[in-house]
C-alpha cells in the first residue's frame, strides 16, 4: 500500500475530493470570535440577517403559490401571518432586512465613485440616490395595492 | 478537459449573489413591511380587497415568472450568505450541505412557479 493510500483512508483528513489535493491549513479559531469586537458583531448581524430575510422569501413565495390557488388559498395564508410566532419572525425579518439594506447602502459610496468635472459627486448623494429608489419601490408596491 | 482544470464556478455563482443582493436592499424592507405586516393587519383593506389587486396583476403568468425569479435571486443571495457563515462559525460541512442549501434557492423558486402555472 503506498503512503497516499494509507493517508486517504484516513478519517481526520480534510475531505479533497472536490478541491484537489490541497489541504488548506485551518487555524484554530474560538467559536465565538465574532463576540469580540463592536465591529464583528455588527458583521456577524449582517451575515445573520441573511436567514431570517432567506425565510421570508420562502413565505413569499408560499403567498405567490396562494394567490394562483384562489382566494380561499390567500386568506389562508393572509391569517397564517396573524399567527404569533409568524408575526415575531415578521418584525425580527423587517429589523434585518433595513439592518442589510442601511449598512449596505453605507458602504456604496466606497464602491460607485462618480466623477463631476475634476472632483467625485459626494458619498451622502451616493447613499441618498439609494435611499430614493428604495422609496420609489415602496411607492410604486403601494400604489399598487391601493393606498391605504 | 484541459481547458477546464483549475477553474472554479464561483464568478457565476457570485454574479447572482451580487445580482440577488441589490434586489434584496430595495425590496425586502418594502416587501416585509406590506406583506408581513401591512396587509394582514388591515392596513391596506380587508383580505378580499387585496386580493382583488394582487391577483390581477400576479395572475398573469409572466409577472408571475419575473416574481418568482425576483424572489428566486434573493432567496439564492441568503442561501450563499448563510452557507458561507458555516465557515465563519468554523464549521466545514460537506459537499452534501452545500448542495442541500444551494439546493433550496433553485427548487424553491422553481417548485412553486410550477406550482402557480398548475393552479
Amino acid at each position: 500500500m503506498r503512503a497516499d493510500e494509507v493517508g486517504s483512508v484516513r478519517s481526520d483528513r480534510p475531505d479533497t475530493s472536490t478541491t484537489g489535493h490541497r489541504q488548506p491549513y485551518r487555524r484554530p479559531v474560538a467559536r465565538t470570535w465574532f463576540l469580540a469586537t463592536h465591529e464583528l458583531r455588527v458583521y456577524a448581524l449582517r451575515e445573520f440577517s441573511s436567514v431570517v430575510v432567506g425565510l421570508f422569501v420562502l413565505n413569499l413565495l408560499i403567498g405567490l403559490v396562494s394567490v394562483h390557488r384562489g382566494v380561499d388559498a390567500w386568506r389562508w395564508w393572509v391569517e397564517l401571518q396573524r399567527h404569533p410566532v409568524v408575526v415575531v419572525m415578521t418584525v425580527v425579518a423587517l429589523l434585518m432586512a433595513v439592518v442589510h439594506a442601511t449598512t449596505w447602502f453605507q458602504a456604496t459610496p466606497k464602491i460607485i465613485k462618480v466623477r463631476r468635472g475634476r472632483r467625485y459627486v459626494a458619498d451622502v448623494w451616493v447613499v441618498l440616490q439609494h435611499y430614493v429608489l428604495l422609496a420609489l419601490f415602496a411607492l410604486v408596491v403601494v400604489l399598487w395595492i391601493g393606498v391605504p | 478537459m484541459r481547458q477546464w482544470e483549475g477553474r472554479t464556478n464561483e464568478p457565476l455563482l457570485w454574479s447572482l449573489f451580487g445580482a440577488g443582493g441589490m434586489l434584496a436592499v430595495f425590496t425586502m424592507p418594502v416587501l416585509v413591511a406590506v406583506f408581513g405586516l401591512l396587509v394582514p393587519f388591515g392596513a391596506f383593506g380587508t383580505p378580499d380587497e387585496v386580493y382583488e389587486r394582487v391577483a390581477g396583476l400576479l395572475g398573469n403568468p409572466f409577472a408571475a415568472l419575473a416574481v418568482s425569479l425576483g424572489l428566486g435571486l434573493v432567496l439564492w443571495h441568503c442561501c450563499h450568505r448563510t452557507y458561507h457563515a458555516l465557515h465563519d462559525l468554523g464549521l466545514h460541512p460537506p459537499e452534501v450541505v452545500r448542495a442541500g442549501i444551494y439546493g433550496v434557492a433553485l427548487l424553491a423558486p422553481t417548485v412553486s412557479y410550477a406550482l402557480v402555472l398548475a393552479s
